[in-house]
């Protein structure tokens, strides 16, 4: 019961405390929405990187005496290995329509390659996890029978993989620092809160009241303060991030790319994370820290 | 053990009825107790009907007897009062002079701290004189000046 009568102090002293919970309420929403939007867009260039990295195969070459049989014991063996994520089989015809395709206008030179003269091999598209792995996978298939050559775009790989690198160093960085901004301003709010109110923790104390009972209704407050926001916070970017998405998958760059982007629902569990945790964990020992030093009469 | 301030010290965002109360949840006290023992000392101290206002909204007088209730409201064995009427008009002093005097009658023992020479001399009671930290005098029946 004693607890009750904290949790409801603390509940009180939200609505009470009309302005101050309005000022960290917006506070917090604001360091917040900086923190989602980053989170949102480094999630998704996260996301497109990966999902590029993955598009890029190598193309498995196969040896034309090879039996239907052999063919499918390689693709067994490719797709046993580590780091392999798809394989696609393109027929000798494939191959050669493909060709075709690509050189509409010298079709007759091809009719002398129908059937059974036809001397494009056929291959496996094998697209991988991980590019790190790329030269291990290739030595590997490379030793396996039936295969004739194999061909990668080793540069295209590397740049793409330093890219990579330095845009998640880049999205870390910045997401530290706006995570130590966020903590900063929220911190600096509850301070301000809990100055504002330091005569009435000098009487509560001056009424005999122990620290822990001076302390909890704070806490609750900066908690309850802090789930609102949260809450409030993730609506508002939920919705921005809505907007953005299908206005940029109106428009046809992410079919030109091959790629698509991450819709909201699916990151939405790691801002709530992020969010709950410098909500409460801030508010808590934020104002734990800012009120020691009035509570020391 | 229950204290009054010269300058009130009552929770401004709190009513009358909860300032008291207050005094009550830092001991524990159950709802039930709570709910029984405030109207009883705001009746005491006269301020029944003003129950539901906030400290701002009662004169000084008023205040002082609020944080009296405050004090009371534990039943303490002791009440110490640090100036309590040093804020407060003459009359008014009286009005709360006269409830610490109830007070005491009712077995409460009361160490108050004043330098109301007029109260001193007119309620004759134990005055113990204090001189820089020392104790000088300690008289059953004294008044403010010492011989008198």
């Amino acid at each position: 019961m004693g607890s009750n009568y904290l949790i409801r102090e603390g509940i009180k002293n939200v609505f009470k405390n009309k302005k101050a919970t309005m000022i960290s309420l917006i506070t917090m929403i604001c360091a917040m929405f900086l923190f989602g939007t980053f989170f949102a867009i480094g999630e998704n260039v996260n996301s497109v990187l990966e999902q590029v990295q993955k598009s890029q195969g190598i193309e498995v070459f196969i040896q034309n005496e090879a039996t239907d049989d052999q063919i499918s014991e390689l693709e067994t063996k490719i797709k046993a290995l580590n780091g392999v994520n798809q394989t696609t089989f393109k027929s000798k015809q494939q191959a050669l329509d493909l060709m075709k395709e690509n050189l509409k206008d010298n079709q007759d030179l091809f009719e002398a390659y129908e059937g059974e003269n036809n001397i494009f091999p056929a291959s496996f598209i094998v697209t991988l996890t991980d590019l790190s792995l790329a030269t291990e996978i290739e030595a590997k298939i490379g030793a396996m029978d039936n295969v004739k050559k194999i061909t990668s775009n080793n540069v295209t790989i590397t740049t793409l993989m330093n890219i990579a690198k330095g845009i998640r160093i880049a999205i870390g960085i910045i997401s530290v620092i706006l995570l130590i901004i966020s903590i900063t301003i929220i911190a600096n709010t509850i301070r301000l809160t809990v100055h504002a109110r330091r005569k009435e923790i000098s009487i509560m104390k001056y009424v005999g009241a122990t620290n822990h009972f001076i302390r909890w209704p704070f806490i609750i407050e900066g908690i309850i303060i802090g789930v609102l926001a949260a809450g409030i916070t993730i609506l508002i970017v939920g919705a921005i991030y809505d907007f953005v998405i299908q206005t940029i998958e109106q428009s046809n760059i992410l079919q030109i790319m091959g790629v698509t982007l991450l819709q909201f629902p699916e990151i939405v569990n790691l801002i709530a994370i992020a969010y709950v945790i410098l909500g409460i964990g801030v508010g808590m020992i934020g104002s734990s820290i800012s009120m020691k030093k009035y509570l020391e009469v | 053990m229950g204290v009054v301030f010269q300058d009130f010290r009552l929770l401004p965002d709190k009513t009358v009825y909860e300032n008291v109360a207050f005094a009550m949840y830092i001991v524990k006290a159950t709802p039930k107790h709570i709910r029984r023992q405030v109207p009883m000392v705001l009746s005491l101290v006269g301020l029944s009907n003003k129950a539901k206002m906030y400290p701002n909204e009662l004169s000084g007088g008023e205040q002082q007897r609020v944080a009296l209730a405050r004090a009371l409201v534990n039943n303490p064995t002791m009440i110490i009062a640090d100036e309590p009427t040093g804020n407060l008009d003459p009359e008014t002093a009286w009005d709360i002079m006269n409830l610490l005097n109830e007070i005491n009658s009712r077995g409460t023992t009361v160490v108050m701290a004043t330098h109301a020479k007029d109260i001193v001399d007119s309620m004759k009671k134990r005055v113990i004189e204090i001189n820089a930290g020392v104790i000088v005098r300690d008289d059953k029946k004294g008044g403010y000046d010492s011989g008198k």
